[in-house]
């Protein structure tokens, strides 16, 4: 079956894919500009990871293109050039991006009717010559109907895939209604025919997008189109990235069939997204409610205002680690000092401190250059401000857009937590080891002669996540102290940013530069995925535990802390069942909770397919953020995703 | 109301289950608590039947460390070199280096104290001492944890076993603390007490779970070691208070749910699974809102051997779908007509 997207579309895009094992251009950066000195040491003592040539990771507006088309955003482009001429440089690459897109629209609908001409099937035929109609059409002219809105949506994030990875299809159910029902009254659009199209865009591109949640007045927009995005991605079974809303005044029947759909189809599609809580916690920032409530879901774990937020989304991470091992080899040095948790505590606040004044003199400096080094362009075209104003989206000293949030997330939270609890419990309490023998295991990597058993004795303790240890408080400390210490004062530039707790794929690499821990950990070992307790935190895996633990580490200002959770198909799979899981992901919003991404997996299938990827082609899995075909993971991350499963129970 | 009873009393329990859905409607937390007057052979909580604390012993998880055996001060764990000699402490050191010369593990359990002197030091867990004993206060605030999903879920709290009223004074002031304070309460029980026991409890009780295994008396003292008389007149009484509280119109969470292990070869003949049916749809009548069929599993054979006994009832196969079908059919013939909701699994 010919999609009705574009045959050139497919050669092309074949030779970029995006996400993990991505072909798509980095940004990158330009090794004469260099950071100075001191931060490039800070950053390298501390593991920083970010903030210096992020790019894209914030949400355009398609509602702009789908009102201008290409042809609008030339105008638009010519009218402001005249108001800003000496940023003539920074117009001309927009309008490169939009004569390229026309070019490369053009050809398919030629080479679409070049196609129809010779084709005999009558059905294909008549594809080809829509085709060909459809995107002569859209060279120039905003979309008309729901195909062709799908259609123009597609092409631009083709554009913005190929230029930087970027783009999201943001509030979809939002962007395509207008359309639906004006073809939905007039007879020329049924529900099969809207969910095909869908189809056919998510197909194509897999980006994040969210349905359902509240608008500027706070009600919720869930309509019919919601419900059609959900089908879409429940027939085609492949790693869509859909965020469903959860919330106080949501559809609940959102939230129900979205988990009839996650388990029926074990793909970890689609997440769940606490919206009442991050749209109240991002309007701590001084944001008013009817702008937070339009923070739509357009990444890994994050949000942005469509057109109107820079934010470095995901791009940027601090691990807990360094600073805790720093802290803790500082005070083993220091012959004056009795070590104590009190005394590490307090050069772990220190330390932390330290780097993440450092990540936000990193984010000044990054912000203050990238855009003359890798300048959006594509999303700067569907935003407010940079047209207007001649400045890229992430020129935040000029004011590109109107909002810069800039994102630093915490991670190592349950490495870092279940160290200080094992030290206070066996160290300080127990006396079962020293100080110093805790540092000689440490140093070598728990190989002595009862290394092993030092390393057990450390590991099984009441850890984070179990409910009311030791482990659980330290947990809550951390993120307490992350996030004043990231939202307590801007960057030195003045910008405002929030915390969250998220490692992404950053896990792996984290850990790998990071010694042995206290909790037990070998060096070089994966660091604590997310605000995820380790797996094996209690005997029965429990759900409710986790939901509890990780609802008491969130940040509270609009970023997230997801939860990592899977589940046993056979937990699931009756009504009570669905029930039951709707439950659990409304309740752990209701405690505080912001994202919740949720593995419905067979445990043996996903062990087979450790051992042999080729055995499951088509498993798809939530790993972090986003879902993908477990055969496609490096055997590290796959390994990750056993780890989880296997630990329970 | 609750400040009436007494939270420091203690019980003894085997273990917490935070999200429990199948002791019980909605997200539940599950208590279990250690001693049973029954001794089912299908029983796959083995660590239940016993009230006493038990050392349970995972093989899978130890790394031979014999830490243990130099913590035991009784000499009542201790492991064995090849001709079978006691590897005393002095000697372990020897062997942790020639962990190939170890010829086996002893556990005396004559000579045991139960202290958890071995517990203490087995890093790696292999070694559980079971049974654990708790406040009604302390269970309650873990009880209490997840008291949102119940509220979302129509959940709360079970208390299960063993048999939850062999501890009746302990259970009885953990119910009414937990009632009181606003949470939908089930018990799991095998009714096999003095009525006296029973009534006091169910004023705290939203919803009783309760087993009906075998109809026959014989059989009944044959598979689980006692006569089913009492039981049976228990349940009738159980469904009395429920009918006289609810009118026969309680909620599908109140009540009585009636379970029904199905035990290929021992209980799922027709003769008695018809009779259990008849006897719900008449002595029960009103009360039940529903009946579990739960299929006959051996997920409960790898505790047998960390208790270092042998599973019993290891040549009885699981019903399959078709048996379990077949014998859920029964039931729906039996108790056609009424609204009592019948699920197998």
């Amino acid at each position: 079956m010919i999609s009705h997207l574009g045959i050139q579309t497919y050669q092309i895009s074949k030779y970029f894919t995006t996400h993990s094992g991505s072909l798509y251009r980095k940004a990158g950066w330009k090794p004469e500009v260099a950071t100075p000195a001191e931060l490039q040491a800070l950053r390298e003592k501390y593991e920083l990871v970010g903030g210096i040539g992020a790019a894209q990771h914030f949400c355009q507006d398609l509602a702009i293109g789908l009102e201008l088309g290409w042809s609008g955003l030339l105008d638009k482009i010519a009218h402001y050039r005249t108001v800003n001429p000496e940023q003539s440089k920074f117009y001309d690459g927009l309008e490169h991006v939009v004569k390229g897109m026309q070019m490369w629209i053009g050809n398919t609908a030629r080479g679409a009717a070049e196609m129809a001409a010779e084709e005999e099937n009558p059905q294909v035929r008549q594809n080809l010559e829509e085709m060909a109609e459809i995107n002569e059409r859209l060279i120039t002219e905003p979309p008309k109907t729901f195909r062709e809105a799908c259609q123009w949506i597609l092409w631009y994030d083709m554009a913005a895939r190929m230029y930087n990875g970027s783009g999201s299809l943001g509030r979809l159910d939002v962007l395509l209604t207008p359309y639906y029902e004006r073809e939905a009254a007039d007879g020329t659009l049924s529900d099969e025919e809207a969910t095909f199209h869908i189809a056919c865009l998510l197909v194509r591109d897999t980006a994040y997008l969210q349905i359902g949640g509240p608008d500027a007045e706070g009600k919720d927009v869930t309509n019919r189109v919601s419900f059609l995005v959900l089908e879409a991605s429940h027939q085609l079974k492949i790693p869509v990235n859909v965020g469903v809303c959860v919330g106080d005044e949501t559809d609940p029947e959102l939230l129900r069939r979205s988990v009839e759909i996650i388990v029926e189809d074990k793909q970890g599609v689609p997440k769940f997204l606490g919206i009442d809580r991050t749209t109240e916690g991002f309007a701590r920032n001084d944001i008013p409610l009817e702008v937070a409530r339009l923070r739509a879901y357009s990444g890994c774990h994050w949000s942005a205002i469509p057109g109107r937020e820079y934010t470095m989304n995901d791009c940027v991470k601090v691990s807990f680690g360094p600073p805790f091992d720093i802290a803790l080899r500082e005070m083993m040095a220091d012959e004056n000092v009795e070590p104590s948790t009190e005394g590490l505590w307090s050069r772990f606040e220190k330390h932390l401190g330290i780097a993440v004044q450092g990540m936000k003199e990193s984010i000044d400096f990054g912000l203050k250059h990238m855009h003359e080094i890798f300048p959006e362009l594509v999303l700067d075209l569907l935003c407010y401000g940079p047209i207007e104003k001649g400045a890229d989206a992430s020129d935040a000293y000029r004011g590109g857009v109107e909002y810069y949030n800039l994102c630093i997330d915490g991670c190592a939270l349950a490495t870092i937590a279940d160290s200080f609890a094992a030290i206070e419990q066996r160290v300080v309490e127990e006396k079962r080891l020293s100080w110093e023998e805790l540092l000689g295991y440490l140093d070598s990597d728990w190989d002595t002669e009862d290394g092993e058993l030092a390393r057990l004795m450390m590991k099984n303790i009441d850890r984070y996540g179990y409910g009311g240890t030791r482990a659980d408080e330290y947990a809550g400390r951390i993120s307490e102290l992350f996030t004043q210490q990231v939202k307590g004062s801007p960057t030195p530039a003045g910008f405002n940013c929030l915390p969250g707790i998220f490692s992404w794929a950053n896990t792996i690499p984290l850990g790998k530069s990071l010694g042995a821990t206290p909790n037990g950990r070998h060096a070089g070992d994966a660091i604590s995925h997310g605000a995820n307790p380790d797996p094996g935190f209690r005997t029965d895996g429990a759900p409710t535990a986790m939901a509890v633990a990780i609802a008491s580490v969130q940040s509270g200002y609009g970023n997230t802390a997801p939860m990592q959770i899977e589940m046993d198909p056979g937990v699931t799979t009756d009504e009570e069942g669905v029930e039951n899981t709707a439950n659990l992901i409304k309740t752990h919003f209701d405690l505080g909770g912001t994202q919740i991404n949720l593995n419905v997996m067979d445990k043996q299938k996903v062990l087979e397919a450790h051992e042999d990827p080729s055995k499951h082609p088509d498993l798809v899995v939530r790993v972090t953020g986003f879902s993908a075909y477990f055969a496609s993971l490096s055997k590290e991350f796959r390994q990750l995703v056993v780890d989880r499963i296997l630990s329970d129970n | 109301m609750s400040t009436d009873y007494d939270k420091t009393l203690e019980g003894r329990i085997f273990d917490i289950e935070r999200y429990s859905t199948h002791d019980g409607p909605g997200i539940r937390t599950t208590l279990f608590l250690k001693g049973c007057y029954l001794s089912c052979e299908w029983c796959h909580n083995p660590e239940s039947i016993s009230p006493h604390p038990e050392l349970m012993f995972d093989e899978n998880k130890c790394i031979v460390d014999m830490g243990c055996s130099v913590a035991c001060k009784q000499e009542a764990l201790y492991f064995v070199d090849g001709e079978g000699e006691r590897i005393s402490p002095e000697r372990v050191a020897r062997f942790r280096e020639h962990k190939e010369e170890i010829g086996g593990r002893v556990y005396d359990e004559e000579a045991c104290l139960l202290c958890g002197s071995c517990v203490d030091v087995c890093y790696a867990r292999a070694l559980e001492l079971v049974g654990r004993k708790i406040s009604v206060a302390d269970a309650f605030s873990e009880l209490e944890r997840d008291r949102a999903f119940y509220g979302n879920s129509g959940g709360g709290v079970t208390l299960s076993g063993g048999e939850p009223l062999y501890q009746h004074e302990f259970v009885e002031n953990l119910l009414a603390v937990c009632h009181g304070s606003g949470l939908h309460t089930a018990l799991d029980t095998t009714a096999y007490s003095r009525w006296e026991v029973i009534e006091r409890a169910l004023a705290h009780v939203d919803l009783v779970l309760l087993d009906m295994k075998q109809m026959d008396g014989e059989k009944h003292r044959k598979y689980t070691g006692v006569d089913n008389e009492l039981i049976l007149e228990n349940a009738a009484r159980i469904a009395e208070v429920m009918n006289e509280r609810h009118g026969g119109n309680g909620a599908e969470n109140e009540g009585m749910w009636i379970r029904m292990p199905v035990i290929p070869s021992l209980n799922d003949d027709e003769g008695n699974v018809r009779e259990t049916a008849r006897f719900v749809g008449e002595r029960l009548t009103g009360a039940v809102k529903v009946v579990e069929l739960l299929g006959y599993h051996r997920l409960g054979g790898a505790k047998f051997k960390r208790m270092g006994k042998e599973p019993t009832l290891a040549a009885i196969e699981p019903p399959s779908k078709e048996q379990l079908g077949g014998v859920r059919e029964m039931w729906e013939e039996e108790l056609a007509g009424s609204e009592i909701k019948i699920s197998a699994r």
